[in-house]
């Protein structure tokens, strides 16, 4: 247990530096900042009431690029130490492929927590300026995200290890997205149609759903904060679901030659 | 005491559509504790395939390699070795002291004995004046000196390097020499491929060579010198004589 807590805080803090010598986390922070920004201005040229409107951009903008943040970041976890060919001295030290993998988890959760907040400060720096007020239900929208960043590091890194970097960024993205996107599909489907309407629920709930754990709707409409027993039932669920894809990743590693 | 244990050896390569490519069939050989053993084959030999899996990178489709008596790739093997890859380029973003550091943790190396051991071994391959550059802004040969540091961090028991003076300049060259044989003293037991066979004359006990993935010849280098001039004499004309399809190669 112990050597594994120091797998983790190794990797992590590696990562962590990695993170802020990279430039892509500056870029995409930039890129938040400018749109958000954009959003705010709105209110100098004599447009009220844009409260909503800024909130929104701020929450999709900070829930969007801490997504794609997230997904790259562990996407490369272990495909950029095999490319780089230092995956060799990594398996040489006296730990197992599943510390390996664990390890690259934790460090890429880590760090894409430690963006997203990174990138909340910033929203909420601006939401501040524009004078655009943020309810208690934020809190809950930072804690449910960070848990389901967890969720998504494992899912990413899981398919990084079946696929090319790419193609793991790629899927991650289009099950991110797609999840809430056929759960909208589920509550359009034509109810005439049982069988559709059916195999639409069965594809649902089968679906890995990284909109679980995004409160950025709710927040922006300012809803009152939702039951701490769903935070803890989410909890369990990214738990659960992060756990068996990362033992997907590992049924592939264990034996793969490097 | 044997360190290094390998018994009719088969690696293989599955590919999809077709049958598997074996780069090593029914590799049998040894290496004793305390023994600089240099492992030569011309390009595609078998050589990387056989090291790793004598690190347990790479599972046998047959036989068995054992390390110190121990399984390759387990965790009691994994203790006793210390492994340098053929050119990694380490991550970009950190320092060779970072690099260190993790890989110190990673092997368990922990309070005021990790500082002065990781200062000790960056002196000791000669980049400790780099140790706070990015990996980036350092040379081929000072990523391979790093590279030979991170394999001596723990002390090991068993070298195995790959490919070990790749990159490296006559100064490097000659460091290296002396860092190996500062380790013969110690008693480590050397495994090591290379392509510069000056090096292996000077540093090795004995040689291992491997042609299509067969070994062709185990010999002490004494023996080599006294029937030969110069061990790439002998390398070329045991590869050549190997070679099967002669007249081919020649048209």
């Amino acid at each position: 247990m112990t050597q594994t807590v120091r797998i983790c805080s190794a990797f992590t803090r590696t990562s962590f530096l990695e993170m802020i010598r990279r430039k892509d986390f500056y870029a995409i922070g930039i890129l938040m900042l400018v749109m958000v920004a954009g959003a705010g201005t709105f209110g100098f040229f004599g447009v009220r009431g844009l409260s909503v409107f800024v909130r929104d951009v701020a929450f999709t903008a900070i829930g969007l690029f801490s997504t794609i943040f997230a997904v790259m970041a562990s996407a490369r976890q272990i495909t950029e130490e095999i490319s780089r060919k230092t995956l060799y001295p990594l398996l040489a030290r006296p730990i197992t492929r599943w510390q390996l993998i664990f390890g690259k988890w934790a460090a890429a959760w880590v760090i894409s927590s430690a963006a997203f907040l990174a990138f909340s400060v910033i929203g909420i720096a601006l939401l501040t300026v524009f004078s655009v007020p943020v309810t208690a239900i934020f809190l809950q929208y930072l804690i449910l995200k960070i848990i389901g960043l967890a969720w998504l590091c494992g899912l990413t890194i899981a398919l990084s290890l079946y696929a090319t970097p790419a193609a793991a960024i790629t899927l991650s993205l289009i099950i991110c997205f797609g999840s809430s996107a056929c759960g909208r599909i589920v509550l359009l489907a034509n109810a005439d149609h049982p069988m559709s309407t059916f195999g639409l629920n069965v594809a649902y709930s089968l679906l890995p759903h990284y909109d679980y754990f995004d409160l950025g709707a709710k927040a922006t409409y300012a809803w009152p904060m939702i039951p701490w027993w769903v935070i803890g039932a989410l909890l369990a669920y990214s738990a659960l679901h992060g756990a068996a894809m990362l033992l997907l990743g590992y049924v592939r590693f264990r034996s793969q030659p490097i | 005491m044997l360190a290094i244990s390998v018994d009719n050896l088969t690696v293989e390569y599955r590919r999809a559509f077709s049958k598997p490519l074996a780069a090593v069939s029914g590799l049998s050989f040894s290496v004793e504790a305390g023994e600089i053993v240099g492992f030569l084959g011309v390009n595609g030999a078998g050589k990387t395939s056989t090291i790793k899996a004598v690190m347990g990178f790479t599972p046998p489709a047959e036989g068995r390699v054992s390390v110190f008596g121990f399984e390759a790739g387990s965790i009691q093997a994994k203790r006793k070795v210390g492994f340098l890859p053929e050119t990694a380029m380490y991550s970009p973003y950190l320092t060779p002291l970072e690099t260190m550091n993790l890989y110190a943790d990673l092997h368990g190396i922990s309070g005021p004995e990790k500082k002065v051991r990781i200062i000790e071994l960056l002196e000791r391959v000669g980049i400790c004046e780099k140790r706070n550059a990015l990996n980036k802004q350092l040379s081929k040969g000072m990523l391979q000196r790093l590279g030979i540091a991170q394999a001596l961090l723990g002390s090991p028991e068993l070298l195995v390097l790959d490919e070990v003076s790749s990159g490296l300049d006559p100064i490097g060259r000659r460091d290296l020499r002396k860092v190996l044989n500062e380790e013969r003293e110690r008693g480590t037991t050397v495994f090591f491929s290379s392509h510069n066979l000056g090096e292996v004359e000077l540093l090795c006990d004995r040689i291992l060579i491997i042609h299509k993935g067969k070994l062709v010849v185990e010999n002490k280098i004494e023996e080599i010198r006294d029937s030969v001039d110069s061990l790439e004499e002998y390398f070329v004309s045991v590869v050549e004589g190997h070679f099967e399809p002669t007249l081919e190669r020649a048209a």
